[in-house]
């Protein structure tokens, strides 16, 4: 029986010598995130300015920060986007990481279950100044009057173009810009100018996710919304259906790529095989680079705002955020190193707008390097455009939803009105059980 | 902040738990010595398989209770606003929610399109229960798609069936200036991958029950219908089929209810679209426990696909009793 266990302890002990373990008087941070895995590429860079993409630079803030001081570790765990089902099976199991990234808008969800850490109190302390952020994204992690995280960025969906195609269809202006079109009859008059001379569609999109696109075309029109005065969902309108009828028109007449995913129409735009492309903020430095690439098909790149075909501007808008789910009483100390990491990654706000997401510091968004980034200038009116999705809680189950039945109205399987009204009776019925 | 898992203390824990027991062993023994032979013998046995019963009673049993009690709760994913609420979940469930409708209905035709998967496997086994040279490699190619995970699987066939040009399948036909087929974004089109690609994955694990069931045939039957003028086919008939009822059934009842709880291709290729043509009832059950919150509603469905696959396994066992399996 000893000489068994002895053995045992032996085995044990060669294991925990074996394993990779942080030096003991380092506080350990866990900070869970999305963005994708780069270790391989990013894995062992310090140095920011070799960093680009969100992947690239969110993994060498992490690395940088580590490499920067000694008294706090922070140990990486890559989930998959959008990180809410590892999140909840963390809150679940009572492992929460000490500090994530998560999408604005769910942020009421877990900020009314007590789940996240009230920061109003505790950033001054920490030296991070709240006042220092834009009045757009604080709104994103705002519940009840109290932040309940820093904003990493303000992103939305963007106008992607190819400027090459654009030219040879007699779309640009005299200094070799794209002719932006305006409202519904300049834009199908491009279109279809468009179609003719090149061949192609006019414009992409991942047609299994219009929800946002939807969304943006709804706010674009006098009154148009998705939430009711009481906060109910407000699917079934007017203004909504002229959106997803206008989706549809786009398909029927061959202006729109039908039946991509994400992964598809991203690469048809960069095949070249389209005129544009409704894609995010996320990947204007990345495309600013396949363009340097000399085999790459998308040679002269420009991103607009997100169409205006009815009356006024208005985009799909979301941000990152930095939350600290460690819940009302967290461990002082624990939260002390969390603040120190979340400080140094909101005094790195700049390098995280290189991705192309707009900036969330006053000082960063009207400092010189900020606006001298590729492209920045081009997309100068996304944030004055910028409508975000309803801060209720059904506002969890919208895309989901009205991505599925905008789809089954594209896929001809619904009648526009139809989807319409069985998305407005999905999204009721999950209000009325919040 | 994340403490280091400690193997030292968990071993300790483990030791020290084994000498808990101490201070009842000696009691134990002079009570097992006083019980009857035959007696001893009997406790003896439950003694072996107590900890495994402990263990399946916390592990597997009490979940199971678990399960309905939380499914007349309205209770969220983590453990926040627990809230009695009756049968109001399987209220909601069964006259409202059409989306668990369509779900039902979705994986009821899943169940449809895989149950050939056993004559598949059936075929492929009478293929491969033949004496020839490298016979286990063959039934060993025919195996390894079950052993992958079925992550794995799904990037695989939707890598295959990508409806733009980026799917093999497309690439091929763009050569004849043929599609793109949008295999993944049509409803029927995109059920049917689904299905075909559940097949290719868990063929190998039918294919290997007949195979075992084939060679429990005594060769001896064979050889006297053939004495007796038997053909081929009379063979397959009055002596194979005859003797596969039981792996036949075992498939049966083990396949439906693997179809019905379907889950990584669709979450893997589809995501349950387009437009939830391919949402099953355990995505359903995922959806709305670990992204909606409402572990309460979805284990109220779990609930409701528990009691339907209760009374098909009833149904099934009892039909192949009647026709004498398990007799």
């Amino acid at each position: 029986m000893y000489r068994m266990k002895a053995l045992l302890m032996v085995a044990m002990l060669l294991l925990l010598v074996a394993m990779p373990i942080a030096a003991q008087d380092a506080a350990e941070v866990t900070f869970m995130r999305f963005f994708g895995e780069c270790a391989d590429e990013f894995g062992e860079t310090t140095d920011l300015s070799e960093a680009y993409g969100e992947c690239g630079i969110i993994q060498t803030l992490a690395n940088s920060f580590n490499a920067t001081q000694d008294e706090i570790h922070v140990n990486t765990v890559v989930v998959d986007w959008p990180g809410v089902t590892e999140l909840n099976a963390n809150l679940a199991a009572g492992t929460p990481p000490d500090i994530m990234v998560l999408h604005g808008r769910r942020i009421p969800n877990y900020a009314s279950r007590g789940l996240l850490t009230p920061l109003g109190d505790v950033l001054a302390g920490a030296g991070i100044d709240a006042e220092d952020l834009t009045d757009s994204a604080r709104g994103f992690v705002e519940y009840n009057g109290e932040l309940y995280g820093i904003p990493l960025d303000l992103h939305g969906h963007l106008w992607h173009i190819n400027v090459d195609h654009w030219a040879a269809a007699g779309l640009v202006n005299e200094d070799g810009s794209p002719d932006i079109p305006y409202g519904m009859d300049e834009f199908m008059s491009h279109a279809e100018q468009f179609k003719e001379a090149t061949g192609l569609p006019f414009l992409g999109m991942w047609t299994n996710g219009l929800s946002r696109n939807w969304m943006a075309l709804v706010y674009q029109q006098e009154g148009g919304t998705v939430e009711a005065e009481d906060g109910m969902p407000d699917i079934n309108t007017e203004a909504g259906l002229n959106a997803l009828n206008f989706l549809i028109m786009l398909r029927d007449e061959g202006h729109i790529t039908d039946n991509v995913d994400y992964a598809a129409s991203q690469e048809i735009f960069l095949n070249g095989e389209n005129g544009g492309h409704i894609n995010g903020t996320w990947v204007v430095n990345f495309y600013d680079n396949q363009v340097a690439d000399p085999e790459g098909a998308l040679k002269n790149y420009y991103v607009h705002n997100f169409p205006t075909v009815y009356d006024q501007p208005a985009a799909w808008a979301g941000s990152h955020a930095w939350i600290i789910p460690q819940g009302d009483d967290p461990d002082p100390a624990t939260l002390e190193a969390t603040l120190t990491f979340l400080r140094y990654l909101n005094d790195n706000n700049i390098e995280w707008a290189r991705t192309g997401h707009s900036a969330v510091n006053k000082s960063v968004v009207e400092s010189d390097v900020y606006n001298t980034y590729p492209h920045r200038q081009e997309y100068a009116e996304f944030v004055p455009s910028a409508v975000i999705p309803p801060r209720e809680n059904w506002s969890t189950a919208f895309e989901s939803v009205m991505d599925e039945e905008l789809s089954a109205a594209m896929i001809g399987e619904k009648s526009p009105e139809q989807a319409l009204a069985d998305a407005q009776t999905r999204l009721e019925d999950f209000a009325l059980f919040e | 902040m994340m403490t280091a898992f400690s193997v030292e203390r968990m071993v300790n824990s483990l030791f020290g738990l084994l000498e808990a027991f101490n201070p009842i062993a000696e009691p134990y023994r002079r009570f097992h010595e006083k019980l009857p032979p035959k007696m001893q013998q009997t406790v003896t046995a439950f003694m072996f398989i107590l900890p495994f019963g402990v263990l399946y009673a916390i592990f597997t049993i009490l979940p199971i209770f678990q399960t309905f009690y939380i499914s007349l709760h309205k209770w969220e994913i983590m453990g926040t606003n627990i809230r009695y609420i009756g049968l109001k979940n399987f209220e909601r469930l069964l006259t409202r929610d059409t989306q668990f409708h369509q779900a039902f209905e979705q994986t009821i035709l899943f169940v449809a399109l895989t149950i050939p998967i056993i004559f598949v496997g059936l075929f492929f086994a009478l293929m491969l229960n033949r004496p020839i040279k490298g016979i286990g490699i063959f039934r060993t190619i025919f195996y390894l798609p079950n052993i992958i995970a079925v992550t794995v699987i799904g990037l695989i066939w939707s890598r295959v069936f990508a409806s733009s040009g980026r799917g093999l399948i497309n690439a091929f036909l763009e050569n004849f200036d043929a599609g793109p087929i949008p295999f993944l974004d049509q409803g029927d089109l995109a059920t049917l991958v689904v299905a075909f690609t559940t097949l290719w994955w868990t063929v190998g694990f039918s294919m290997l029950i007949f195979l075992a069931g084939l060679q429990d045939i005594s060769q001896a039957l064979y050889d006297a219908a053939e004495v007796d003028g038997a053909n081929r086919r009379q063979q397959f008939r009055h002596i194979t089929i005859p003797g596969l009822r039981r792996p036949f059934a075992f498939l049966c009842i083990l396949q439906v209810i693997a179809s019905f709880q379907i889950f990584g291709q669709v979450d893997v290729m589809t995501g349950g679209g387009p437009a939830g043509n391919t949402r099953t009832i355990v995505y359903n059950i995922f959806e709305t426990s670990f992204l909606y919150f409402q572990v309460g509603y979805g284990t109220a469905m779990a609930v409701i696909m528990f009691a339907v696959l209760l009374v098909i396994s009833l149904f099934q066992l009892a039909l192949f009793r009647d026709q004498g399996v398990g007799s």
